[in-house]
């Protein structure tokens, strides 16, 4: 995938170079577009005729960083780091939704079997980029090509398509299939993924909980049976083996030309790019290796989903691939090695999930939902110790979640929900050349030493709490906070959103992000952001 | 207890009815309310229907209450002809329930079992296989202005004459009373979002709920028991919606009957309200009234409420919720459709008979916000060839956009 990157731009925007102001003249004059005409049509409507519908909405999502900081960079041209103001603007991302829907008429049907055909596209441009002196737009060399737009033509066909999901509903009684790129979700847990791995995530910004726009859809045949009024089996094949998409991934010419200039760039992935762009003095080429299309490379995965009274549960396998391309040393030893195979590796997962609501109990446990979702996942590999040579790694994933209503004398009560997870690694591993600190493993944050590794177990907790306000729930108040246990790091999300109408909706969020500086996400504590996202629709 | 008898009366009438109910998909008694006569009697007191002194107006007595009966734009056409004497195809012997109780025998029935055939019955159609709609909410401001416009879908199915055994597993046959499967097809903010209702033969257990969100494309259940809380997006409650039935947390007394003539200054009465919604609204027949009351330590969105019942139709048609001040905090006027507005099979499929009911409209008007609500069929019908896994998250997952696709 990486090597079909094409040439680099040149630093400046292929279109006439535009100035700060102009920039934000214009994105004004589309906030004027959306918010401030006349909504002369309350109701919202997609056209819709003999069974066609189509569909258009315009999104934009804009993030400011609110710590005014430096960020140090490594440079791979000079082989150096260099210093320098990391300013505000992150993200400036404006996207047209537009959505096609065709459900012949039940007499047009072949062989009397009803099949409705979708296809979702989604253009984007990122404004920010074109702000060529300010923040992400300082950038722009390295990261216009993977995330300005997906209108270029480049590899943005594979993790932020313009053709988005694109499928046919075959639906003879009792049968669902779905065939095409679409987006398949399992599990009952929130932002953990364990069961829910069918698609991999673009994690361009994964501070955005909208994961029908952060999932990547994948190409299969999702062929779904029901085989009693509440029990249905499951089978999915996906040709095609798309890894996870993140910061620092692409290459050119071997080398990852991102380095760790994207604000979320994960620290591991900028270490190792800097030291492949020549951090200790020579470059370590990489040669990437994706899963051609062929039957012995595909997904294959499979999931029985019933009732038991008021018991809900599922039952999963796949058989896949991991979920991130994995960078192996050549001499299986990154510290004497030369070049480095970035390639997946196949694994199985295994595991079930299941909610259950509590009733006929006493206070305060009546009506709460207890949720769980678990997998073992066999020959995945982490990277281990200080040096981080990749290593077999069965893990196991267990997430326990409760839901309840908090004050329901409220007019609107709060939706609460908590969830712990852990991971806990579950073979023995020897690596003799991992150097210190074996059997711990270096965790998305690391950056050089042991405050980034985590051990063999590892866990977090998550809040969520959810109100809603005014007649209708035109206001939606929520506050998402996140702790890990043995990190000690922080992720805390408020947000407000308000439905102007029914084509208009805007929200307003914070991302506060603190702890170490190694740490999953106290890596990320200069990012912390105000963000903004409106929605309109057109029609 | 009040189940068994349900299930026992229902099966009494099996046998005794076996003909007829034969025909339940086009269903036994014929008659679609032309010839029947009205009841002489109604809850221990002589009711008459006389013709007005105006054309078209009918003059109706009970007891020592009177009131005209004007015709009125939105009425069915059926029914702005005969008038009130419409109702007399909802006491035809033979029916099934809601209706399988005599009319004399009615105004004896508890509140409970009253809230159970009034709304909860009558709501999902224990006659067929399965009752299904679509439907358009409006929410407007306190100045009248339209604030919001949902549409949705929905399905239901009632066990208790076992027409929709084959929706729910056999293990549930004896635990599971109905199933009700929801989606919204606009405003965008909400498109796709759906979810479903069960709820039990236990009269104490709470109904459950699932919820779909189309921005993760999961389902998720809901925590505990929402029939208080608001439907998603709406001024109705879950209360209005699918837990329509008796709740464990609420008493249920009757406490009255009146000859019912509705409030023109309610905005359903209105004669130009709507006229496109052909309803019928249950104007003199006589209802009977019901207190609904939280129990003892329950906290509920209303002190008390006034919920009236047509008694020949058997159905829910206004109610008034107070606080525990005794202030008037929401009204609600709910009329119904009959068969001929509705469908068999398909939406396009022929209408059923008359004496088939479909929830209709409601209008709710919130006084402590001002807000006013109206919902109401916009296409429906009963007997639709569905998939045993309606009532599934397949179905929602699938985000359907209309009707027929709901249906698949």
């Amino acid at each position: 995938m990486r090597q079909t990157v094409g040439p680099l731009p040149d630093a400046q925007p292929p279109c006439a170079p535009k100035s700060r102001f102009a920039v934000f003249r214009l994105l004004l004059l589309l906030l004027l577009l959306c918010v401030l005409l006349p909504d002369t049509s309350t109701s919202y409507a997609c056209e819709e005729e003999n069974g066609f519908q189509a569909c258009l909405s315009y999104y934009t999502e804009n993030y400011l960083r609110l710590p005014q900081v430096d960020r140090t960079l490594f440079r791979a041209e000079t082989e150096s780091f260099f210093t320098k103001h990391a300013d505000g603007v992150m993200r400036q991302r404006n996207e047209l939704r537009l959505y096609l829907h065709y459900a012949p008429d039940p007499d047009k049907y072949t062989l009397g079997i009803p099949v409705e055909f979708n296809l979702r596209v989604r253009p984007f441009y990122d404004t920010a980029y074109d702000m060529t002196g300010w923040g992400q737009g300082q950038y722009r060399t390295y990261l216009v090509p993977d995330w300005n737009s997906n209108l270029n033509g480049s590899m943005d066909d594979q993790y932020d398509p313009l053709l988005r999901e694109y499928y046919v509903d075959i639906l003879p009684k009792n049968f669902f299939i779905r065939i095409g790129r679409q987006i398949i979700s399992w599990g009952k847990s929130d932002g953990v993924y364990m069961l829910d791995i069918l698609n991999p995530f673009n994690l361009a910004n994964p501070t955005n909980f909208d994961e029908q726009y952060n999932k990547i859809p994948i190409w299969a045949v999702n062929a779904n049976y029901q085989i009693t009024s509440t029990g249905t089996i499951q089978f999915v094949y996906e040709p095609k083996y798309l890894p996870y998409y993140y910061p620092g991934l692409p290459l050119k010419g071997g080398l990852p030309y991102q380095g760790g200039y994207q604000d979320f760039t994960p620290n591991v992935v900028a270490l190792f790019n800097n030291e492949e762009n020549g951090q200790f003095g020579f470059k370590i080429p990489v040669d990437y290796h994706q899963p051609s299309i062929a039957p012995s490379n595909g997904i294959y995965a499979a999931r029985w989903s019933d009732e038991f009274h008021n018991f809900h549960y599922t039952l999963n396998y796949v058989y896949g691939w991991t979920a991130y391309m994995i960078q192996f040393p050549n001499t299986g030893n990154f510290t004497t090695a030369t070049s480095v195979n970035e390639q997946p590796r196949r694994v199985h997962i295994a595991g079930g999930s299941f909610d259950y609501e509590f009733q006929g109990v006493p206070a305060p446990l009546e009506g709460v939902v207890l949720r769980g979702e678990t997998a073992i996942t066999v020959d995945d590999r982490y990277y281990e110790g200080i040096v981080g040579n990749p290593v077999n790694a069965d893990h196991w994933g267990l997430l326990l979640g409760l839901d309840k209503y908090l004050l329901t004398n409220l007019e609107r009560p709060i939706f609460a929900s908590w969830q712990y997870w852990h991971d806990e690694v579950v073979n023995k591993i020897h690596c003799p050349t991992c150097g210190a600190d074996q059997h711990d493993f270096e965790a998305i944050g690391f950056y050089g030493s042991k405050a980034g590794l985590r051990g063999a177990y590892y866990s977090l907790l998550t809040m969520y709490l959810d109100k809603t306000w005014l007649p209708g729930d035109y206001i939606d108040t929520s506050f998402f906070t996140l702790y890990e246990l043995q990190f000690h790091d922080w992720w805390i999300q408020p947000q407000i959103a308000y439905q102007i109408n029914d084509k208009t909706n805007i929200a307003l969020g914070f991302n506060i992000f603190a702890g170490s500086k190694q740490t999953p996400y106290g890596e990320y504590t200069n990012a912390t952001n105000v963000y903004f996202n409106l929605s309109r629709v057109l029609f | 207890m009040r189940h068994l008898r349900i299930l026992l009366a229902t099966f009494a009438f099996a046998l005794v009815a076996g003909a007829s109910q034969a025909k339940a998909q086009s269903p036994g008694p014929s008659n679609n309310g032309d010839d029947f006569m009205p009841p002489k009697m109604i809850a221990g007191k002589p009711y008459r229907i006389t013709p007005g002194k105006d054309p078209g107006t009918f003059d109706i007595k009970w007891g020592d209450q009177s009131m005209v009966w004007k015709p009125k734009p939105y009425m069915e056409d059926k029914y702005k002809t005969m008038g009130p004497a419409y109702y007399a195809q909802w006491i035809q012997p033979g029916l099934p329930p809601p209706w399988d109780v005599p009319l004399d025998q009615r105004s004896s029935l508890t509140g409970a079992e009253l809230m159970n055939r009034c709304y909860a019955q009558n709501e999902y159609a224990p006659y067929a296989k399965n009752y299904w709609d679509s439907l358009t909410i409006k929410i407007y401001r306190p100045d009248g202005s339209v604030r919001g416009q949902t549409d949705m879908l929905e399905a239901y199915s009632d066990m208790t004459m076992k027409k929709g055994f084959e929706y729910i597993s056999s293990d549930d046959e004896d635990k599971v009373l109905r199933k009700y499967i929801w989606t919204y097809v606009s405003p965008d903010e909400v498109k796709g979002e759906g979810g479903v209702t069960t709820t039990f033969i236990d009269p104490s257990l709470d109904p459950q709920d699932t919820l779909y969100l189309p921005s993760v494309r999961k389902v998720r259940r809901l925590a505990g028991a929402v029939s208080s809380q608001y439907f998603p997006g709406l001024i109705n409650r879950y209360e209005d919606v699918s837990h329509t039935q008796a709740l464990p947390d609420l008493n249920y007394k009757v406490v009255g009957f009146e000859l019912f003539n509705p409030d023109p200054s309610k905005p359903q009465y209105k004669p130009d309200y709507l006229p496109d919604v052909k309803r019928v609204d249950g104007a003199g027949d006589v209802a009977v009234i019901i207190e609904i009351t939280p129990k003892p330590g329950v906290s509920w969105w209303y002190a008390k409420r006034l919920y009236k019942c047509g008694l020949q139709e058997m159905n829910y048609v206004y109610d008034d919720a107070y606080d525990d001040s005794g202030k008037l905090i929401r009204s609600t006027e709910k009329a119904m459709m009959s068969g001929s507005q509705l469908h068999t099979g398909t939406p396009d499929g022929p209408p059923p008979p008359d004496w088939y009911q479909s929830w209709g409209m409601m209008s709710v008007q919130d006084y402590d916000t001002g807000f006013t609500s109206d919902a109401y069929v916009t296409d429906g019908g009963f007997n639709a060839d569905l998939p045993r896994a309606i009532f599934t998250d397949n179905t929602l997952y699938r985000e359907p956009k209309t009707l027929n696709e709901l249906l698949r």
